[in-house]
């Protein structure tokens, strides 16, 4: 059953009640909350994911509240809450869907420890995967999600997982974050796209998420090989370019970019190094969406040991 | 007496975990993760070849939690191979005490611990060469206010604790185990002239095994903040447990419990380590440290507040009166250190002027 | 007095090129981007323990660095041994 079989108000009810179970990928999270405008949001984007049966196992338990302070009459404000406990201050209320949103992703970051996980986005095409590690500025969600309404499958909008067991890329598809221009330039990219209500002024500035293709969640249980990594810049009027990038060079930059790269150890290291070499590294600059379409579709994976990779120990 | 938490029958009772339903691991995931005891809760499993029979969702988590220890373990060993470096000159040995000591004597209590800083002890005449042995390496300052270091440097038992410019990691240097406020005076020097050479090294030390658990019952019931009590009394029951093995062990935690005039926390330390983990304690033992037993009408009231003040600071462990049970002990772990005048003015202080985020 | 590679640790690496090699070191949990000099000066401590000089000129052969003068050379390689040293992954004993 997905989400989309409540209608509105029994979408409502439950996550003021019992709460609903969501499975996201491969994790069931736990939600109530007695915000509408977080109901409203999980209703739009989330209609298409599957809901778990009640009381199972949950990874996560996670309620949005208002906090009971004082405050409440005058600034109402919102609260996250991780099994009981508050792991963000207060935002104000109107923020209460991204919120959930930023919370969900603390969630897996800090948790998760059986995938080598990296502040990304990724997307897959014809079995292999592209992975976007990227500081926040960049450009990579609307690259991410031009790419998404361009037919390549969305794999994850800000966390690559890639299991440590046998290097393959875990699917977490959620709703693509977009910020500021980027809102109205996905919107005009691709009018069908679905969106939630923009809300300005957050520490991100203005901010509205999009959602997921239904076949990305359909397949989200479908593990991908990597073939490439690409580090995107948005730089206006700039000729689209791909430019290599040496992989021990991109080893660093993206082990930058993890969450638990050093959490991992020496586990991290090997899982890093296979990745690397299993990748064609790339610097990318682009302005236009069309033309990084144009790449993205053109690239192929590496020939099967073209690296000349050496591994050892002192 | 005290519900029969999960929590309390993992730590227990480790196979019995093996026939619990999915629903009851959501639970002890839970309580587990919010006590800090959710890696030693995989080790206990992986340890007696359990963990293959945990259902595969829960198992994760454990397995998640193992890799933060691990990671754990390892940074404590480096950090002690940096502190060793920053006082090679210096020419006093470092005494590591609690968590750090555990890890580094590989003794049971380590397993699966987390660490947010390392504690070590040196004479009280030393306290400046080492704190200017370390800034000299790197370790600043971590209390600005210039109360808080007046605070810290008159009253307390330790430097304000310092961080690795690089690193981030914080280091606690005490010069004794209590403050210098506080009603209980173990004379530090003789904590020191007992401590031990570790295993394999000529600079570093660990207490003596009685003075080792001691150390983590002062630690346990005059600290004021209580939401690691159990992984504390879980440190407690595991040194016991493995001391225990020494033949005279027992009789040398009560004559060095009298000697440090340190019965009553052991008293408690022994009263709830027995209750909450069900620890082998010999019968004689409670009677040779009667000493340390508080009247009835005490004995009452403090055995209400830790009954709940120990369990994790999870709602499946709390009822009413918990939230109240944990502000007392706070009022009275700082009651306990200090003398009264000076504890108005501290939670004055910290009451209104500190600043707090919001 | 000579340099060697810190007792009881374990460092992994891996290179694509000769140019650059990153190298993890399990007992600090560091992982460090090396140039060739580093890293060949690692692989020589490999072999055994060495004393500044000898570790030189091993190391010319190695880097075939005949166009250097001897006392740049020597400099550089001291200012590397210091580097590595900071970093825990070699001593001086």
């Amino acid at each position: 059953m997905n989400v989309s079989a409540l209608t509105p108000s029994e979408l409502k009810l439950r996550l003021k009640t019992a709460g609903i179970y969501l499975q996201t990928g491969s994790f069931t999270t736990h939600l109530k909350t007695t915000i509408p405008s977080v109901a409203e949001g999980i209703g739009l984007l989330y209609a298409d994911y599957p809901l778990v049966e009640q009381d199972c196992f949950a990874d996560f338990h996670v309620n949005l509240t208002r906090p009971r302070n004082l405050r409440r009459w005058f600034k109402p404000q919102a609260l996250f809450l991780f099994d009981g406990n508050t792991i963000f201050k207060p935002l104000p209320l109107d923020q209460a869907f991204p919120m959930l949103e930023w919370g969900l992703n603390w969630c897996v970051s800090t948790h998760v420890n059986h995938c080598l996980m990296i502040h990304a986005a990724v997307v897959e095409k014809g079995g292999f995967a592209a992975i976007m590690p990227a500081p926040p500025g960049s450009g990579k969600s609307t690259l991410c999600a031009a790419l998404v309404n361009r037919g390549w499958r969305l794999l994850s909008d800000e966390l690559a997982l890639i299991r440590v067991s046998d290097g393959k890329l875990i699917p977490l598809p959620r709703p693509v974050s977009l910020k500021n221009e980027s809102i109205e330039i996905i919107r005009r990219y691709e009018p069908n796209a679905i969106f939630s209500r923009k809300v300005a002024d957050t520490i991100k500035g203005t901010v509205a998420h999009m959602k997921a293709p239904a076949d990305s969640i359909a397949r989200a249980a479908e593990a991908v090989q990597v073939a490439w990594v690409i580090f995107p810049k948005y730089q206006a009027g700039a000729t689209a370019c791909l430019e290599t990038l040496p992989q021990s060079r991109a080893f660093m930059r993206v082990a930058d970019n993890s969450f638990n790269y050093s959490l991992l150890g020496l586990q991290g290291f090997k899982a890093m190094t296979k990745l690397i070499d299993a990748s064609l590294c790339y610097d990318f600059t682009y302005s236009k969406l069309d033309d990084a379409i144009e790449i993205f579709g053109a690239l192929k994976p590496q020939a099967a040991n073209n690296n000349h990779m050496y591994a050892n120990e002192l | 007496m005290i519900p029969n938490y999960l929590i309390l029958q993992a730590l227990r009772e480790p196979e019995a975990l093996i026939s619990l339903s999915l629903l009851d691991w959501d639970l002890l995931i839970r309580q587990a993760r919010r006590a800090n005891l959710l890696a030693r809760i995989c080790l206990l499993l992986d340890e007696r070849s359990l963990l293959e029979q945990v259902p595969p969702k829960p198992r994760q988590h454990l397995e998640w939690s193992r890799v933060i220890s691990e990671k754990h373990i390892q940074a404590v060993h480096w950090e002690i191979t940096q502190i060793r470096k920053a006082l090679e000159k210096v020419g006093v040995p470092v005494v590591l005490l609690k968590g750090a000591a555990y890890v580094m004597a590989k003794l049971p209590s380590a397993k699966g611990r987390l660490f947010s800083d390392i504690d070590i002890i040196v004479p009280k005449d030393s306290l400046s060469v080492v704190e200017a042995a370390l800034m000299l390496h790197g370790w600043a300052a971590t209390h600005h206010d210039a109360y808080d270091q007046r605070y810290y440097r008159t009253w307390m038992h330790e430097l304000p604790p310092m961080r690795h410019i690089k690193r981030k990691t914080v280091i606690d240097v005490h010069h004794a185990i209590l403050p210098e406020t506080a009603a209980l005076h173990p004379d530090s020097a003789k904590l020191l002239a007992a401590a031990q050479l570790l295993d394999g090294y000529d600079d570093v030390k660990i207490f003596a095994p009685a003075d080792m658990v001691l150390h983590s019952a002062v630690h346990l019931f005059h600290n004021d903040q209580l939401d690691q009590g159990l992984r504390d009394l879980v440190d407690i029951d595991s040194l016991l447990r493995h001391f225990s093995k020494l033949p005279t062990f027992w009789t040398d935690l009560s004559v060095r419990a009298h000697e440090l005039g340190l019965m009553r926390p052991l008293f408690y330390a022994l009263r709830y380590a027995v209750h909450f983990l069900n620890t082998p304690v010999p019968s004689g033992m409670m009677e040779a440290i009667q000493n340390g037993r508080p009247n009835p009408l005490t004995l009452f009231f403090t055995d209400q507040l830790f009954e709940r003040a120990l369990l994790p600071a999870h709602k499946s462990c709390s009822d009413w009166l918990t939230g109240t049970a944990r502000q007392i002990l706070y009022v009275r772990a700082t009651w306990l250190r200090m003398p009264s005048l000076l504890l108005a003015r501290h939670l004055f202080h910290k009451a209104f002027i500190s600043p707090k985020p919001e | 007095m000579e340099w060697r590679l810190t007792p009881s640790q374990a460092v992994s690496y891996c290179s694509w090129d000769d140019d650059e090699w990153v190298f993890y070191n399990n007992l600090s949990g560091d992982t460090h981007l090396l140039g060739s000099a580093a890293a060949q000066v690692l692989l020589e401590l490999r072999q055994s323990s060495l004393n500044a000089l000898h570790l030189t000129e091993a190391l010319a052969q190695r880097l075939q660095a005949e166009n250097v003068t001897d006392k740049e050379f020597s400099f550089q390689i001291d200012h590397l041994l210091n580097e590595l040293n900071t970093l825990g992954l070699i001593e001086f004993s």
